[in-house]
């Protein structure tokens, strides 16, 4: 009985780990295989267990005789480590590598994680054995790592003979342009970007044209753009922070704009009402008029520090994110209006059917603002109607995903006309007399975008106006505003 | 004389209020509108000398109520006051007003004063007044006197 013995030997022995990654091993890697069916494998078996491909390349990097054989490999390999985030496998690795054959590739990826690690020693040693400078190289790869090396070093004279290296060498490669362009961005060089920009824009109208120009570099173009591509994504955050903060400087601007011209209001008020009475009135001027004037500057300078209460979401600096209870937030808002709300005869109505899990990380104060403007423009409204009607706020979490909570915020009042639905959040934008608010709602849709949420206006509503509101869970950006 | 007719476009109370008095005291007549409805309403063709229009108001921004405006009453004459601030679009705003047609613009906020926009009401409808008003009896009198005895004597020489 063979079998049956072999499976009980096979049973009874310890298995052992290091056996089996070596069979693995040898399986895999054998020398008949191409570096390109390994990688495949490698591939798959990263699917489901990275931990077993960083033993194998390991294993393949510990036996001298493997290195540069298959230089695909190994620079798929040494990627492999970086992605792992075990740069230093990675660095010695790599420069073993490079012992055997200098790869351009390689010595790109040696410099990316230099720039990770912010020490440039390694690259450093590449750059005086091989003699790499800007003149030495047609490779993009390299051109790329050097940008970052002389930006480390602060060397601003190789930096830009770099860059403009890269921007006429690869003048007519999208991939190229678009990763100059975001170093361009990065470097917070705005006139160089746009520069870059238009040349892409004209680049995309002949795409067609180029890529039949190219066609004998098919194979180099589709590798150094997959390269690009993910270079580009490593960039994609810093842009959208840069984008982030342009934006922040727009709605900064547009809010002191809305501001000073909200405040020309009751200064105008102040000057004509003092300069028409200082004229008409000059002998018989009633202490009651007097008065009465008193009173109305005293009103219009309560509006002035209204005003300047809305500049708040730039005058205090302060981030600060914590978890709260958005219920409770909304509960609190209504009590500070308590007053006003029962000489209104207004009844608030916050409600959760679905109770929904409401705590929220995010910026604190800034909601209360966002809550706040909406409770005091629908107070606004609904005190002007007529008392017989019914005066209710409905506030309701009506729904969520994994990233957001969904809030309606209604009223019963007379409601927004569709002819301007599509204004009201603009900064200009107000539907009250003599109050000095319009700048409300383009507070409240700007604090909300800012924390990755966002707020619209219902269009088809019987009855008053309802905002619909995305609340983010975890506040997307806590910097910026 | 006969009094000028002024209709007064503007959302604010106190300004309102102000400007009204001092074009009232400056002896014109004054209809106060408190938004841009409320002006087409009681607008009819040849009704007034002068609109004054402010441009920021609930609903119906100044620029719009002065094109419904100019389809009732293509020659009226129409002064903007305003403390205009959004930058980006001022070009395109002032564009727009030209091509309505307005003939002044006063700028409202820290340094305005209401005597200087009654003034500048003043001039516009004193102007407005020489162009379109017809001669006195005196006035053509002395003007036919000064033109030569046979005007059109050797016309066809």
């Amino acid at each position: 009985m063979e079998l049956p013995k072999k499976i009980l030997d096979n049973l009874n022995k310890e298995p052992e780990k290091i056996d089996d990654i070596n069979v693995v091993y040898k399986s895999i890697f054998s020398k008949k295989k191409t570096g390109e069916d390994i990688i495949k494998k490698l591939k798959d078996i990263e699917k489901k267990d990275k931990k077993q491909v960083v033993e194998l390349i390991n294993l393949h990097f510990s036996k001298p005789h493997n290195i540069a054989t298959k230089i695909i490999l190994d620079v798929w390999a040494i990627a492999f480590y970086e992605r792992q985030q075990q740069y230093q496998e990675a660095l010695d690795n790599g420069v073993l590598i490079l012992q055997k054959r200098q790869e351009d590739v390689l010595i790109g990826t040696i410099f990316r994680i230099c720039k990770k690690l912010n020490n440039y020693d390694v690259a450093e040693n590449i750059i005086l054995k091989y003699n790499i400078n800007v003149k030495s190289t047609d490779s993009f790869h390299i051109l790329y790592g050097l940008v970052f090396y002389y930006e480390h070093k602060k060397d601003e004279k190789s930096l830009n003979e770099v860059l403009l290296r890269i921007e006429k060498q690869f003048k007519d490669s999208i991939p190229v342009q678009n990763t100059l362009r975001n170093i361009y961005i990065q470097l917070k060089r705005v006139e160089d970007a746009k520069r870059v920009s238009n040349n892409l824009d004209l680049l995309k109208i002949n795409d067609n044209k180029s890529l039949k120009v190219n066609n004998k570099f098919a194979g180099e173009l589709t590798e150094s753009t997959e390269n690009v591509i993910e270079l580009a994504e490593n960039q994609s955050e810093i842009i959208q922070n840069q984008l982030a903060s342009q934006k922040q400087v727009e709605f900064i601007q547009q809010m002191i704009r809305g501001f000073s011209h909200e405040m020309g209001q009751p200064i105008t008020n102040i000057r004509f009402t003092i300069q028409l009475y200082s004229k008409i009135s000059k002998q018989n001027f009633s202490p009651e008029k007097v008065i009465e004037i008193f009173d109305m500057i005293l009103k219009e300078t309560e509006r002035m520090s209204d005003l300047a209460e809305q500049l708040k979401p730039i005058t205090s600096s302060k981030n600060q994110v914590s978890k709260y209870n958005l219920i409770t937030l909304i509960e609190q808002r209504i009590l500070v209006e308590n007053a006003r709300l029962s000489s209104n005869n207004i009844e608030v109505i916050v409600k959760n059917p679905k109770n929904i899990d409401v705590n929220i990380v995010g910026d604190l104060q800034k909601m209360e603002q966002v809550i706040n403007n909406l409770l005091i423009n629908a107070i606004d409204v609904l005190a002007e109607i007529n008392e017989t009607q019914s005066k209710q706020i409905i506030v309701e979490i009506t729904g969520e995903n994994k990233n957001f909570i969904e809030l309606d915020f209604k009223d019963t009042g007379t409601g927004i006309p569709a002819d301007i639905a599509d204004k009201i959040f603009t900064v200009y934008f107000t539907t009250k007399t003599n109050k000095g608010q319009g700048l409300g709602l383009f507070i409240v849709k700007n604090l909300l975008q800012a924390q990755g949420g966002d707020i619209q206006l219902e269009k088809a509503t019987k009855q008053g106006a309802c905002f619909k509101l995305k609340i983010p869970k975890i506040s997307k950006n806590f910097n910026t505003i | 004389m006969e009094k000028y007719k002024i209709l007064l476009i503007e959302d604010e109370k106190i300004t309102g209020e102000s400007v009204k008095k001092a074009l009232e005291y400056e002896n014109m007549l004054v209809d106060w509108a408190t938004n841009g409805d409320a002006a087409l309403a009681i607008m009819e063709a040849g009704k007034y000398d002068l609109i004054i229009s402010d441009l920021k108001m609930p609903n119906k921004t100044g620029d719009m109520v002065i094109a419904e405006i100019r389809k009732i009453d293509e020659f009226v004459s129409v002064l903007v006051y305003s403390n205009y601030e959004d930058e980006e679009n001022q070009t395109a705003m002032m564009k727009n007003l030209l091509n309505l047609r307005i003939s002044g613009y006063y700028t409202k906020g820290g340094r305005s004063n209401v005597w200087e926009l009654v003034d500048m009401v003043k001039t516009i409808v004193g102007k407005a007044k020489t162009i379109l008003e017809p001669f006195t009896e005196e006035e053509r009198e002395n003007f036919l006197n000064q033109l030569p005895s046979n005007p059109f004597v050797n016309i066809n020489d």
